[in-house]
């Protein structure tokens, strides 16, 4: 059992979902933010999966086991929230303010999957550690 | 008697299994790692079938049958892990982004994995406990 490389596999399950989290703690803080360097409001991040094949080719097993890594992070093209505040200081001549496309639900939706799917990598973890510990306790 | 025949095939079967289910978990963590990847399709290493199929020819004749109607010992050789397929799952998938990976299902074949796995492990190293044993018992007389 190449156990090491299985832990890695793990470990870029938890990174990417870990970046996730991330993002989704910047959109939650970031729900209000009307400025930003680029300029108008905040817009909404996400990150993209995919799939990193190991080494190998044919119909071998190594072709088909595959780490998973972050390939980009998207700017949610949505349009952003109208609201009406005619005293915020970024309010158009109407009084109509542009606020950032995030719907603070489908952030707590999406927490809470990249949290299950977090635990479940590091479940995983554990039952590759009790595998080789098994495997260690061959002949004693 | 037969002293060359204490590493019996018992120890290679148990050799193999422990391999095929090191393998089986290898493709586990993937579908684990890769829960929530776009298009991802989840993927099954079939070794059970393997495991099961006994060649009827694999009869062992070294131990001794007094009688005739006496039941002959067949040890199945282990699998070859090699011989073991490798498929996509069947899974259909209920969500917008193509990926097959059933959560549960991977879950609770890790646990079950891990078990077998485990048990493996363990029978064979009370093989190794009771051969030492054997030794130990000889020399103390």
């Amino acid at each position: 059992m190449n156990f090491l490389n299985i832990l890695s596999t793990s470990a870029s399950g938890l990174n990417a979902q870990r970046i996730r989290m991330n993002l989704i703690s910047s959109n939650m803080a970031n729900v209000n933010t009307t400025k930003t360097k680029e300029g108008g409001p905040y817009r909404r991040k996400d990150a993209v999966f995919e799939a990193i094949n190991k080494k190998g080719f044919g119909e071998t097993l190594e072709m088909y086991l595959t780490d998973v890594s972050v390939r980009e992070i998207v700017e949610d093209r949505r349009p952003y929230i109208i609201k009406y505040d005619p005293g915020h200081p970024d309010a158009n001549k109407d009084g109509y303010v542009a606020m950032p496309n995030i719907n603070i639900i489908e952030e707590m939706v999406n927490m809470i999957s990249a949290s299950r799917s977090y635990e479940a990598n590091v479940s995983a973890i554990k039952a590759t550690k009790d595998m080789v510990s098994a495997a260690l306790k061959i002949g004693k | 008697m037969r002293i060359c025949n204490v590493f019996d095939s018992i120890i290679k079967t148990l050799q193999r299994n422990l391999d095929v289910r090191a393998r089986k978990h290898e493709v586990i963590i993937s579908n684990i790692a890769n829960v929530d990847t776009p298009n991802y399709k989840a993927f099954d290493l079939i070794v059970e079938d393997e495991m099961s199929k006994v060649d009827s020819n694999e009869i062992i004749n070294n131990l001794a049958r007094t009688h005739l109607f006496h039941i002959p010992v067949k040890i199945q050789n282990g699998v070859d892990v090699t011989k073991s397929k490798i498929q996509l799952s069947k899974e259909v998938s209920l969500r917008g982004d193509g990926n097959t990976v059933n959560m549960e299902k991977e879950m609770a074949e890790l646990s079950e994995n891990n078990i077998m796995y485990r048990i493996s492990a363990d029978i064979l190293s009370r093989k190794f406990q009771g051969l030492l044993k054997a030794m130990q018992v000889g020399r103390r007389s």
